[in-house]
């Protein structure tokens, strides 16, 4: 080694030591009580801990209701097999007189298969000779054995085998006329029998009247079908008035759950950083606590990075020195991945149509990866520029954020949802965290 | 001493010059060094049942410096123009170094411009002794690299100190 590296390594050894610097002691201290190092390691190394927890959770939630949906589908047929070969009048599963707004309440569609295949019992009755009156192809029954007087007579049409029946947009009201003689309503056999069978449901009884079925148009092996074709595109006056409508906190507790996934940008606004617009992937699942209410969790992956011309720690950028007077701070950036998660409770309201609005107000947790924030200098005597860049520890901050959600959603069918979100994130925690203006767009899987 | 701060703290302020001289030499700047320190401080007082009390404890400090500054530097090299001078060359440096900056007279402040590479290997090799093969072993690089990254750092510091020179900046 020649003498210029001799007298280089000589200096630096012979180099003063650093006095010493109170704040290095400080942040060491902090690391030794374990803020620093201990949340970089677990949310480094678990963050995907939560999703997994939630997946697995709502996947057994899933599997717990189909379970019991299977078994209380069982039940209503061996109700059903009951009932049809035992009591007098029957009303099978919810019908007309426990519901508002029949084709669309759950319970028909849980139980839309046992129905058809009563009904295909009921045909082989009314071909034995029974009379029956089918409110609907697939929805529900109300059958007869000829034993109530008057009841029977109203469809006793001078012939054995009589059935009825009645399109299923078309069950809200009925009466009966025949031969010019007003038959006994419907509505006291339906007020006697539903009063008894459900004591706490209110019976809406009978508001117009349809007219029968000519006697000649209907075969002794009479099927659903001709009898659906016989009364489409005929208005009959609706006889089920609508009832009120359930509230948010009736029959209150878990119903149902959905997942859906979202993409979306997110717009943020802070008066002194400038905040870089970004996309935003979102999975949510809720849990349905009644026909309108939901519990909502969900996990966002995004960023919260910005530029800012102060160095200032109230806007998240602690000072630093540059190397030595020649250099000038320009400006500090930072690109800072994110996972929020947030939970809350939504609103949606019924309307009785495939679109519904919905409203909701949550709170959200920030994990903030570890990332670097990098310092630009620049030489007022010269053209270089200097990066100096300083690693910032993962943190997680609980409730940084109020979240305040709009939309609306679209049945595509039973399951599947579409849905059009705007949120509103409103900074609650740390100042130099903007406020984020989130619009998202996505589809969802109820189960 | 785990987990006693009265004990860590002054074992950090008697040893906190001579560590971060150590690690002022294998960064850009004092805010990295202290980075480096903070980590050797904590792998120190990880490991302290491991050192040997026969032996005197700023060579076993030292070692543990050394070896988280090729982490620290490892951890950055994937992210080369970050934390160095941008396209740091010898002859765009006409102006360093500066002759108003505290300390900045320094030699240290040379070695400090090499690029992390050519510092690192630089101090591994006239400081801390090491071989060629070492190094390479060390840094993940072939033997032959090393070497001629030290020709290249010694260029660029003779260059530096050279032009230093002829605008009449002494160096301590």
């Amino acid at each position: 080694m020649d003498e210029f590296y001799n007298n280089i390594k000589d200096d630096l050894n012979n180099m003063p030591e650093p006095a010493f610097q109170e704040e290095d002691w400080n942040s060491l201290s902090k690391q030794l009580d374990g803020t620093t190092t201990t949340k970089k390691s677990i949310w480094k190394r678990f963050w995907w801990a939560p999703i997994l927890l939630l997946l697995l959770g709502s996947q057994t939630y899933l599997l717990c209701l189909w379970t019991q949906a299977q078994h209380d589908l069982e039940q209503i047929k061996i109700d059903n097999q009951a009932v049809t070969i035992d009591a007098p009048i029957h009303i099978f599963q919810d019908t007309i007189l426990l519901t508002n707004t029949i084709y669309k309440y759950d319970t028909i569609y849980l139980t839309g298969n046992t129905v058809r295949q009563s009904l295909k019992a009921a045909q082989n009755q009314a071909n034995s000779g029974g009379n029956r009156l089918f409110f609907s192809s697939k929805i529900k029954q109300l059958s007869s054995q000829n034993t109530r007087a008057g009841y029977s007579q109203a469809l006793d049409l001078s012939h054995q085998n009589n059935s009825f029946g009645i399109t299923r947009n078309e069950i809200l009201s009925l009466d009966f006329i025949h031969s010019n003689q007003q038959a006994p309503l419907l509505t006291e056999a339906l007020n006697k029998t539903s009063n008894a069978e459900y004591p706490d449901k209110e019976s809406i009884g009978v508001q117009a009247y349809m007219p029968l079925l000519p006697l000649t148009n209907i075969s002794k092996s009479v099927s659903i079908d001709p009898l659906e074709r016989y009364f489409h595109n005929r208005s009959l006056a609706p006889i089920v008035r609508k009832t009120k409508r359930p509230g948010p906190f009736d029959e209150f507790g878990p119903q149902g759950f959905m997942l859906e996934g979202s993409i979306g940008y997110n717009i943020k606004h802070h008066d002194v950083i400038n905040y870089k617009n970004e996309f935003v992937t979102q999975l949510k699942t809720s849990v349905k606590l009644s026909s309108s209410l939901d519990f909502w969790l969900d996990a966002s992956l995004t960023g919260l990075s910005y530029e800012v011309d102060q160095m200032d720690s109230e806007f998240g950028v602690p000072p630093v020195s540059p190397p030595s007077a020649n250099f000038e701070f320009v400006l500090a950036e930072a690109n800072r991945p994110v996972l929020m998660y947030s939970a809350g409770i939504q609103y949606t309201h019924v309307t009785g149509t495939r679109l519904r609005p919905f409203i909701g107000i949550g709170l959200n947790a920030t994990n903030t990866f570890a990332y670097d924030l990098i310092y630009e200098f620049n030489d007022i005597t010269g053209p270089d520029e200097l990066n100096i860049e300083r690693a910032i520890s993962a943190e997680f901050n609980f409730a940084d954020y109020a979240v305040f959600n709009a939309g609306i959603k679209y049945a595509l069918s039973d399951q599947w949802r579409a849905h059009l979100r705007g949120s509103y994130y409103h900074n609650i925690l740390k100042e130099f965290n903007p406020s984020i203006y989130s619009v998202q767009v996505g589809l969802g899987y109820s189960f | 001493m785990k987990g006693n701060r009265k004990s860590q703290r002054r074992l950090y302020e008697r040893y906190y010059g001579f560590g971060l001289k150590v690690c002022l030499r294998y960064s850009s700047n004092r805010q990295d060094a202290t980075v480096i320190l903070n980590d050797g401080f904590l792998r120190v007082f990880n490991k302290l049942e491991q050192f040997d009390t026969s032996q005197t404890f700023e060579p076993w400090l030292r070692r543990i410096l050394v070896h988280q500054a090729i982490d620290h530097f490892r951890s950055r090299k994937n992210k080369p123009g970050l934390i160095e001078l941008k396209q740091l060359t010898a002859s765009k440096l006409t102006h360093l170094p500066p002759q108003d900056g505290p300390g900045d007279h320094s030699i240290l402040f040379l070695v400090q411009q090499l690029p992390p590479m050519y510092r690192t290997v630089f101090n591994l090799y006239v400081m801390e002794e090491y071989k060629h093969d070492e190094i390479a072993e060390k840094l993940n690089i072939s033997a032959s690299t090393s070497r001629s990254n030290l020709s290249r750092a010694k260029e660029i510091l003779r260059d530096l100190h050279q032009k230093s020179k002829s605008r009449g900046i002494k160096f301590n």
